[in-house]
């Protein structure tokens, strides 16, 4: 019994240990992705950081259903996307509620020193907010670290063809906002 | 506005996501990590603790009123109280222990009277000079019936021997001796006295 009971312990022990090492691996193989999800959206790199953080805690939590790295991956992109709007909406209501004065300086051109270079970057940022959360989050995947149609479809769950027409409808918008 | 156009707006897109995390980002997830797991494994104490407060609620609220009734059981004047509210206080969602407590019964009362010190006897006191205060009081009544008023500032001074009312009034203490009530069939009053029947009244009448 007495056996039993340490052989018990021991792999408990062991499994968790391995669950913790291959958590390691997903968070040094993801964080950049997750990170760079939620600066699409909040523009600031400690807000963005704080919500990668906080997806991964919660990927944590039901890490042993997520082991397998593709699916670890997909489920981190939505949750950090969902986390970073919520935060992005609270964020646009506590500046509501703050002296307008604070709001003039838009947050995502702060530190930027060319005036030409921060109009760029605030036309982009404009045209890509005005799209629908559903083409946005495509262009978004598919502007970071160089993923293909295949993977935006791997991460979001998704046929590839519907990737490619959202890819497609996503251009016609930004065309006709840039025009 | 061309597909070019459209195409560096994308490739503006990737230069602007070209960004990385602090070299702390992972420390920071495996602080939040511990935080966490050092919540979930209070959890039991919290569990632990939430149940013990809610039985002893129960008890103070179900058990308590009952061992008041108990003549035998009754805790000491002024512990009960404490402890209900103890209870109520720390479980508000509960019934109030009004609605637990059994109906009271004539027997109980009985107990309880038994059982419980007599309560002080209120002193009442009655005017003794009553003739005196409401000759008084006759003689300011005008003769539209009103009353003279005499303590009033500016008013006419009072008559002679018209002294202030209240000073003069005498109280005196009323000694009320308790009363008993006896229990039917254990030596009261009723069945020991001669009953009236209504042929009997009848007679009289006739009579």
């Amino acid at each position: 019994m007495h056996e039993l009971v340490e052989t018990l312990a021991t792999r408990l022990v062991t499994v968790e240990g391995d669950l913790a090492r291959e958590f390691e691996v997903r968070l040094a193989d993801s964080s950049t992705l997750a990170f760079r999800v939620a600066y699409s959206i909040v523009r600031q790199k400690q807000d963005a950081e704080d919500v990668a953080q906080d997806a991964f805690a919660r990927a944590y939590r039901r890490f042993d259903q997520l082991r397998d790295r593709e699916r670890f991956r997909a489920w981190l992109v939505r949750m950090t996307w969902r986390l970073a709007i919520d935060f992005k909406r609270a964020q646009k209501r506590r500046a509501s509620r703050e002296d307008s004065a604070a709001r003039l300086v838009p947050s995502a051109t702060r530190g930027e020193p060319d005036a030409i270079e921060r109009d760029r970057s605030a036309r982009l940022w404009q045209a890509i907010d005005a799209l629908p959360d559903r083409l946005r989050i495509v262009v978004v995947l598919g502007a970071i670290e160089g993923h293909t149609v295949h993977d935006v479809a791997t991460l979001l769950d998704a046929p590839e063809g519907t990737i490619k027409s959202r890819l497609f409808e996503a251009r016609e918008k930004l065309r006709e906002m840039l025009q | 506005m061309t597909d070019h156009h459209t195409d560096d707006v994308l490739k503006d897109l990737e230069t602007a996501l070209a960004v990385t995390p602090s070299p702390e980002f992972a420390d920071g997830v495996r602080a939040r990590l511990r935080g966490e797991s050092a919540r979930r494994s209070m959890w039991p104490v919290w569990a632990i603790g939430g149940l013990a407060a809610a039985v002893a609620a129960t008890f103070a609220l179900v058990f308590l009123p009952r061992q008041q009734s108990r003549p035998g059981l009754q805790p000491p004047a002024g512990e009960a109280p404490q402890v209900a509210e103890a209870a109520r206080a720390s479980s508000p969602s509960i019934a109030p222990a009004e609605q637990t407590v059994p109906r009271e019964t004539p027997q109980r009362q009985q107990r309880r009277a038994a059982s419980s010190p007599a309560p002080a006897e209120p002193v009442l006191e009655v005017l003794t000079n009553q003739g005196e205060m409401l000759r008084r009081v006759w003689a300011r009544v005008t003769p539209s019936g009103a009353l003279k008023e005499v303590d009033t500032p500016g008013a006419e001074p009072p008559l002679a021997g018209d002294a202030p009312i209240v000073s003069d009034a005498v109280t005196a203490p009323v000694a009320i001796a308790p009363v008993v009530m006896k229990p039917l069939g254990e030596g009261g009053d009723r069945p020991n006295q001669p009953t009236i029947r209504n042929h009997e009244i009848n007679a009289g009448r006739a009579r």
